[in-house]
């Protein structure tokens, strides 16, 4: 996580289920439904905090090709999120939902019939009138259920 | 297209990177109702024993000492155990009203105590002390809401 008063998080682990639908040669529509848990430095008690953030995006492939080097604009809702904070000396669980917000930059390639992608994203969710932000460096690979028109 | 992910990338910076985190945000949010952030507050309680209605009225109740207080729910453990549970407590004029929450986490909904789990005193009214006794007795809260 990144920003303020996250200097206590270490690294997270985060999952995602991505559909992917070609509007053209460049681009995709994608729908994304993920979830991420971060945890605290607190000598393993558990404590930290847990998104679930589904995702609607735009997949812009800058060659043209679907392939190659993308970026990625997506906006969404936090279905739940959850954060421990020590409050006057007890830990406290503050559930919410919020706003998503996430950019995102990667590189589609296939490593023989496999396609796989390799992703940069930065995320921000906004609730209560605050932000969690991470960035999440991430590697999946897709089940193709139908090829573009140019693959056929 | 790139103009519209330059404006994107902007407003994401600008809604995130100034904010402080959520779970501060909520705990700054929580303080400002209980140190007079805002008006002090008022909290009531009223019930009715054989239809007499029994109100009790604290201004400022969070500035109550937490050892004596006339209305109020407190976490603490329960007598003889190691089980944490939440006390509500109201002392009105006509005696008082108490209600333990056999739970360590109170959340919305209906917590419900009944004979079967042993005596349990639950309200004085007017010198007359009435208790959770018979079997078929049973005494119920529904919460909707908590902060």
């Amino acid at each position: 996580m990144v920003g303020n008063n996250t200097n206590n998080y270490s690294l997270g682990i985060g999952a995602y289920i991505k559909g992917v639908y070609p509007v053209s040669q460049a681009s995709d529509l994608t729908l994304e439904l993920g979830a991420n848990i971060f945890f605290l430095n607190d000598g393993g008690s558990g404590d930290g905090t847990a998104l679930v953030p589904i995702k609607a995006g735009y997949r812009y492939s800058l060659n043209g090709t679907g392939m190659g080097f993308y970026v990625e604009p997506q906006i969404g809702y936090n279905i739940y999120g959850v954060t421990s904070a020590i409050v006057d000396g007890n830990t406290e669980n503050f559930t919410f939902h919020g706003l998503v917000l996430a950019a995102g930059t990667g590189y589609l390639f296939l490593i023989g019939n496999t396609p796989l992608d390799l992703n940069l994203h930065y995320e921000t969710i906004i609730d209560h009138g605050g932000s969690d932000n991470y960035i999440s460096l991430g590697l999946s690979f897709y089940l193709h259920f139908g090829k573009r028109d140019s693959e056929q | 297209m790139r103009r519209l992910l330059i404006a994107f990338l902007v407003i994401i910076s600008q809604s995130s990177c100034l904010k402080q985190s959520i779970a501060d945000a909520m705990i700054a949010s929580q303080n400002s109702g209980t140190q007079g952030g805002s008006s002090p507050g008022v909290a009531t309680m009223t019930y009715e024993v054989n239809g007499n209605t029994v109100t009790t009225t604290v201004n400022d109740p969070d500035s109550q000492m937490p050892a004596s207080y006339q209305l109020g729910c407190s976490k603490t453990v329960y007598p003889g155990t190691n089980s944490t549970v939440y006390s509500l407590d109201c002392l009105s004029t006509s005696g008082e009203m108490t209600y333990t929450f056999f739970t360590d986490s109170l959340a919305v909904g209906n917590y419900s105590y009944t004979g079967i789990y042993g005596d349990m005193f639950v309200l004085g009214y007017k010198g007359t002390d009435e208790y959770v006794h018979d079997p078929a007795d049973s005494i119920s809260f529904n919460i909707t809401s908590y902060s």
